[in-house]
C-alpha cells in the first residue's frame, strides 16, 4: 500500500455509526487517506428518527434526499409527539418558529401574559410544523421569505439498515474498503497508542488513526474511564419491534410515558417501529414486549430486539490515535431523537480537527471539550422530560424526578420558571422553540412574563395571537396530506 | 411598593446617573422602547463635571441601535461629525513597521468546505498567494481611501462586509439627549450629595442633589463613570481587576487639525509604553495615547502624543486614569451599570461603546419589576461577564502575540501570563489555524484571522482536508477573488466625496 498524506484510518463497527463516519471522511479527504471499515457484527435493524440537520449531512455527501428517501422507506418528520408524561397530556416538539416576536419581544411571553389573564390555546397551535403535523399535512420551507412557510425545517425517519447499504454503496464507491470479522485483540504501544487490531477471522488491521464505532461494546475506547449517568436518567434498556402496517401516519415521531417506561412509534412507508427504554430491575423483557405492543395489530410483528443501554460518556473521546464517534462516546436515551445528530457532529468534529502526527494533543483536547459540552446540553434536555413529566404509576418515573440536579440545567430551569427566560450556551443542538415546547409542554409555566410584552393592549394581543393562530390552521389545510407528499417524492 | 391592578409591581420610575455617552445612550434606548408604556425616565448630570469621551470609533452592531432608535444616518452623520469606519489599522504591533487592517467583513468563501484561510495558507506555502489583505473588500477599499455603503445583494461580494463610524461621542450624546428628551427624559442639572438606601433591602430609594432635590426611583442606572456612584460607592460591589493581564492604566487624549482628508478607518500604533489611537473625523482627527504608568510618565506619554499628531492640537491633553476589569456584578441590587461604571477595557478594539449598547440590549431583554429578582440579576450578569471576558482575551491577544523586545514594556508583556480561555485558542490555531467559535460574545472568526495573521502568528499546518481540493483549482479562486476585490474596490467613490454627498457637516450645527 502506498503511503498517502492523511494516512491510514480504520473504522470499527459496520452501523449507522460506522457508515456515517466512512461516508463523511471519504467526501472530505477526497482520496488523500486510506479508508478501511470493519464490519465487527450483523447490520443494523430498527428505524432511525433524525433532526432536521441530517440533511445538511447529506447535502456534504452529495446524497440526493428524494433517492434516499426512496431506498430507505423513508417519511418526513416535522417534530416529536410528547404524550402521557403528565397523564392525560400531550405537546408537540415540532422544528420551526414559535409563532412571531412582536416589537422585540418573545412570542411565549405574549402567550405568558394571556395563560395569566385566564387562558390561552396550547402553545402547539402557535407552531406551523405543529399543526401540520397535527392535520397530517407536510410541506417543505418556501425560500420567500415572507411565506409563513419560511422558517419550516424537517428531519426525516429512515429505515436503519437500507440507510446503512445507501451510504455503504455510497462510501466503497469513494474507496471505503471493507473487511468482516469482530474485534479480537487490540494491540498496544508503550504509549497507550492502538498498534493493530487482530479480527476474530486472523485478519490484522493496521492503521494511524482507529475510529471506535463499536456503540455500547466500546471495542476501541472502552479503556477511557466511563462517567455513569444512570443517577440523572434511570433507563438501562430497549426493546423494537417492527410492525407491518400501513397506515397514513402524520409526520411524526411519538413518544409516549407509559407505567413501564416511555415507547416510541416511528412510521416508515412499509410500516411502523414500536419500541420501549425502560430499566430492567423494575420491568422484565415480556413486559416490556407487551407495553411495546399496546396499540398494535397481534399479526405481523418482527421478533423483537433487546438491547442494554448505559447513560454516560466516557471521559475522552478522542485519546491517543482512537477516537470514539457515536454511542460508544456518549449515550443520552434518545427521546429527543439526538442520536444520529451526535454522530453527525462527532464526524464534522473529526474532519475539521483531523489529528496529525505531532499536534494530536491540542486537537484531542478541543475535540473532546466540544464533545463533552454537545453531549452535555444535550442530556439537560433528556433530563427535563424525566424532572417535569408528573406520572405516578411506575417506580422509574419516582426515580427520574429525584437524583441529583446538575447546576447549568437548574440554572436553565429557574430561568424559565422565573420569567421565561430561555438561557442558551455555546454548544447547543436544540433551538429556543424546542426549549419552549419542551419545558412549557411538561407544565413548566413561567412565573412571569417579560414586562415589556404589557406595552400591548391585553385585548390586541389576544386578536394578534387569535389572528396568528388562525393563518396557521388556514396554511396547514391548504397544504397536501403528508401521505401525497411522500408519493410525490418516491412514488 | 405600587402596584398595578393586576399586583404586579412595575418599573414606574427609572433614574440614570450620569450623562455623557453611557448615560444617553441609555436614556436614548429606554425611551425608544418605554415610551409610550407610562414608565418615566430621569437623567441627572452635572454640567461641572467633564465626560470622558474616549470611544469616539465604534463597531458595525452601533447600526442596530440607531435603527432600533429610528435615527436617520445621514442627519445623525452631519451632526456628529461622522466618518464610515470599515476596520482598524494596526501599526507596529507584530513588528516595529508592520501594518494590518482588521476588517469589518471575512476573507473569501470556504471552498469545498474547508474554509477560505487554510486555502491561503497552502498557496501561501506554495508560493501562490497574494497578501491576505488583497482578498478583503473592506481592507482594500479602506487602503485607497474609499467607501461605499454594503450591498443589499447577498450574491455580490460588495454585499461581505459591513461598516461603523467614527464620530464626536460629546456630539452623539448631545444628539441622543435631544432624542431622549423630546421622548420624556426629564433632565435634571446637579452633582450628587448622597445616596439613600432602604432599609429592609438594601436597595437604592433615592438620590440627594447638593441642592437638596431628591430624586426617587424604581431602578437606578449608573453611568457615572470610572468611580461607579451608586454601584460601588453605595453599594459596595467590588471590582475584579485585570492589570495582570492588561497593565495600561493610563491615557492622554487631544484633539488636533486634520491635515488630509478622513480614511475610513482607525488607527492603533503601538508604542514603546502601550499603543496610540487616531480616528479621523470630518473636522479633526480624535487622538490618545493609552499607556502603562510604570513604564512612562505623563510627562512624557503627553510629548509622545502631541509629537506624533498629524496637524496642530486643538487643546491640551487631558489625563484619564483607571483599572482594566469589571465590576463583580455589574446589576446588584436595583442598580445597574453601565459604560465605565460597569467595568473598563482599553478601546483597542473600539469596544467601549459596543458594551454600552450590550448592556442596554441585555436590560430590555431582562426588564425587572420593582423586586428585581435575583434570576434577572444572574442572567445578566452572566451575558455582560462573557462579553466582557471574550473582549478581554481578545484584546489580551494583540498584547500577547508580537515579536516587539525594543522597550521593557513589551520585554514584560511577552513574558507575562496569558489566560487559559486565551491560550488554548492560540494553540489551536498555531497548530492548525484554526479559529474556536462560540455563540455569545463579540469577535467572529475573520476578526480572530485578522489579528493572528496580522501579527504574525503563522499556523504550523493548514486544515489536513484542504488537500482534497487540487491547489489549481484553489488557486484560481484566489486569483479570481483578488481580481474582484480590486474591481470592487475601484468602482467605490473616494470615502472624501462619498461624505460630501451623503452627510457633510460644514455649516450643520
Amino acid at each position: 500500500m502506498t503511503a498517502l498524506p492523511l494516512g491510514r484510518v480504520a473504522i470499527f463497527g459496520g452501523g449507522v455509526e460506522g457508515w456515517m463516519t466512512a461516508a463523511g471522511l471519504a467526501r472530505a479527504t477526497g482520496g488523500r487517506a486510506s479508508l478501511r471499515l470493519v464490519e465487527t457484527g450483523p447490520g443494523p435493524r430498527g428505524a432511525l428518527s433524525t433532526l432536521p440537520s441530517l440533511r445538511s449531512f447529506h447535502a456534504l455527501l452529495g446524497l440526493d434526499e428524494a433517492a434516499l428517501m426512496a431506498a430507505t422507506q423513508a417519511t418526513f418528520k416535522l417534530g416529536t409527539r410528547f404524550s402521557g408524561w403528565t397523564p392525560g397530556t400531550s405537546f408537540c416538539n415540532a422544528f420551526g418558529e414559535l409563532g412571531a416576536s412582536l416589537e422585540g419581544v418573545g412570542f411565549h411571553h405574549y402567550w405568558t401574559r394571556l395563560q395569566q389573564a385566564g387562558g390561552a390555546p396550547p402553545l402547539d397551535d402557535f407552531n406551523l410544523a405543529a399543526v401540520m403535523a397535527r392535520s397530517g399535512r407536510f410541506s417543505p420551507p418556501a425560500s420567500d421569505p415572507r411565506s409563513p412557510l419560511a422558517t419550516l425545517a424537517y428531519g426525516l425517519h429512515l429505515d436503519a439498515g437500507a440507510y446503512v447499504a445507501v451510504l455503504r454503496e455510497l462510501a466503497t464507491r469513494r474507496g471505503v474498503a471493507v473487511s468482516q470479522g469482530a474485534v479480537g485483540e487490540v494491540l498496544r504501544r508503550e504509549t497507550g497508542d492502538i498498534a493493530a487490531v487482530i479480527l476474530a477471522g486472523g485478519e490484522r488491521i493496521e492503521a494511524d488513526l482507529f475510529v471506535d464505532c463499536t456503540g455500547a461494546e466500546a471495542r476501541l475506547i472502552g479503556s477511557e474511564p466511563f462517567e455513569d449517568w444512570s443517577s440523572l436518567l434511570p433507563a438501562d434498556r430497549s426493546l423494537r419491534l417492527r410492525a407491518d402496517v400501513r397506515r397514513d401516519a402524520p409526520a411524526l415521531t411519538e413518544i409516549e410515558a407509559a407505567a413501564e417506561g416511555w415507547r416510541w412509534r416511528i412510521p416508515l412507508r412499509d410500516g411502523v417501529e414500536s419500541g420501549l427504554t425502560y430499566r430492567q430491575d423494575l420491568t422484565d423483557d415480556e413486559t416490556a414486549l407487551k407495553a411495546a405492543r399496546t396499540g398494535l395489530p397481534k399479526h405481523g410483528l418482527s421478533d423483537p430486539e433487546v438491547t442494554p443501554l448505559r447513560n454516560g460518556r466516557r471521559t475522552r473521546s478522542m485519546a491517543g490515535n482512537c477516537v470514539a464517534i457515536g454511542t460508544s462516546a456518549g449515550v443520552v436515551e434518545a427521546m429527543d431523537a439526538a442520536d444520529l445528530h451526535l454522530v453527525q457532529s462527532g464526524v464534522t468534529r473529526l474532519i475539521a480537527l483531523f489529528p496529525r502526527p505531532g499536534d494530536a494533543a491540542v486537537a484531542a483536547a478541543e475535540y473532546n471539550r466540544l464533545g463533552e459540552e454537545t453531549l452535555l446540553r444535550v442530556r439537560d434536555l433528556a433530563i427535563t422530560h424525566y424532572r417535569l413529566g408528573q406520572r405516578t404509576d411506575g417506580a422509574l418515573w419516582a426515580l427520574g424526578r429525584t437524583g441529583p440536579v446538575p447546576e447549568p440545567f437548574a440554572y436553565r430551569l429557574a430561568q424559565f420558571e422565573s420569567r421565561g427566560r430561555v438561557v442558551m450556551y455555546d454548544e447547543e443542538t436544540f433551538l429556543e422553540p424546542h426549549w419552549i415546547a419542551t419545558l412549557t409542554g411538561h407544565g413548566l409555566l413561567p412565573r412571569r412574563y417579560d414586562p415589556l410584552a404589557d406595552r400591548m393592549p391585553l385585548e390586541k394581543t389576544r386578536a394578534m395571537l387569535e389572528r396568528m393562530r388562525l393563518i396557521f390552521r388556514q396554511t396547514a389545510e391548504s397544504l397536501p396530506t403528508h401521505a401525497a407528499a411522500l408519493a410525490g417524492v418516491a412514488p | 411598593m405600587a402596584r398595578d391592578d393586576d399586583g404586579k409591581a412595575r418599573i414606574g420610575k427609572i433614574v440614570i446617573v450620569g450623562g455623557g455617552t453611557a448615560g444617553w445612550m441609555t436614556a436614548a434606548g429606554l425611551a425608544a422602547v418605554l415610551g409610550d408604556s407610562g414608565v418615566s425616565i430621569a437623567l441627572v448630570e452635572s454640567a461641572e463635571i467633564g465626560t470622558v469621551g474616549v470611544g469616539e470609533a465604534t463597531v458595525p452592531h452601533i447600526r442596530h441601535f440607531n435603527a432600533r432608535l429610528g435615527l436617520d444616518e445621514a442627519d445623525f452623520m452631519r451632526r456628529t461629525q461622522a466618518t464610515f469606519k470599515l476596520g482598524i489599522e494596526f501599526r507596529d504591533w507584530g513588528r516595529k513597521g508592520d501594518s494590518y487592517i482588521h476588517p469589518f467583513g471575512g476573507f473569501g468563501q470556504p471552498i469545498g468546505g474547508v474554509a477560505f484561510h487554510h486555502h491561503w495558507l497552502r498557496a501561501r506555502q506554495r508560493g501562490e498567494a497574494a497578501d491576505l489583505e488583497a482578498y478583503s473588500l473592506p481592507i482594500i477599499a479602506a487602503r485607497t481611501g474609499r467607501f461605499a455603503p454594503p450591498s443589499p445583494d447577498p450574491r455580490a461580494l460588495a454585499s461581505t462586509f459591513s461598516y461603523a463610524y467614527q464620530f464626536d461621542a460629546g456630539l452623539y450624546a448631545a444628539y441622543l439627549r435631544t432624542y431622549a428628551e423630546a421622548r420624556g427624559v426629564v433632565r435634571t442639572e446637579g452633582r450628587i450629595r448622597d445616596v439613600t438606601l432602604r432599609g429592609e433591602d438594601g436597595f437604592i430609594e433615592a438620590v440627594v442633589l447638593e441642592s437638596g432635590e431628591r430624586i426617587e426611583g424604581d431602578l437606578f442606572i449608573d453611568c457615572s463613570g470610572f468611580r461607579g456612584l451608586l454601584i460601588e460607592q453605595a453599594l459596595k460591589t467590588g471590582y475584579e481587576d485585570w492589570t495582570r493581564w492588561l497593565p495600561c492604566d493610563r491615557a492622554a487624549a487631544v484633539p488636533c487639525e486634520a491635515v488630509e482628508p478622513p480614511g475610513p478607518y482607525t488607527r492603533a500604533t503601538s508604542d514603546e509604553a502601550g499603543w496610540r489611537w487616531r480616528i479621523p473625523l470630518q473636522h479633526r482627527v480624535g487622538n490618545g495615547y493609552v499607556y502603562c504608568s510604570g513604564y512612562v510618565s505623563d510627562d512624557e506619554a503627553a510629548k509622545v502624543l502631541l509629537e506624533k499628531l498629524d496637524g496642530r492640537p486643538q487643546a491640551d491633553p487631558r489625563f484619564l486614569r483607571f483599572t482594566t476589569g469589571r465590576r463583580r456584578r455589574q446589576w446588584n441590587r436595583n442598580c445597574v451599570a453601565i459604560g465605565l461604571a460597569s467595568g473598563f477595557l482599553e478601546p483597542l478594539e473600539s469596544t467601549s461603546i459596543h458594551l454600552i449598547q450590550v448592556a442596554i440590549t441585555t436590560l430590555l431583554e431582562m426588564f425587572p419589576d420593582q423586586s428585581c429578582a435575583q434570576a434577572d440579576q444572574d442572567e445578566y450578569n452572566r451575558v455582560m461577564d462573557l462579553e466582557f471576558e471574550r473582549i478581554r482575551d481578545f484584546l489580551v491577544l494583540h498584547y500577547h502575540a508580537t515579536q516587539r523586545d525594543d522597550s521593557p514594556f513589551w520585554r514584560d508583556k511577552a513574558a507575562a501570563p496569558i489566560p487559559d480561555s486565551l491560550s488554548y485558542k492560540m494553540a489551536l490555531f498555531r497548530e492548525r489555524g484554526m479559529v474556536v467559535k462560540y455563540r455569545d460574545g463579540f469577535f467572529l472568526e475573520p476578526s480572530w484571522l485578522a489579528v493572528y495573521l496580522g501579527q504574525n502568528i503563522m499556523p504550523q499546518g493548514y486544515d489536513p482536508m484542504t488537500d482534497a481540493i487540487d491547489p489549481k483549482d484553489s488557486a484560481r479562486l484566489l486569483g479570481e477573488l483578488q481580481a474582484a476585490v480590486a474591481r470592487a474596490a475601484q468602482a467605490m467613490p473616494s470615502h472624501e466625496a462619498y461624505i460630501a454627498r451623503f452627510c457633510d457637516a460644514r455649516g450643520a450645527a
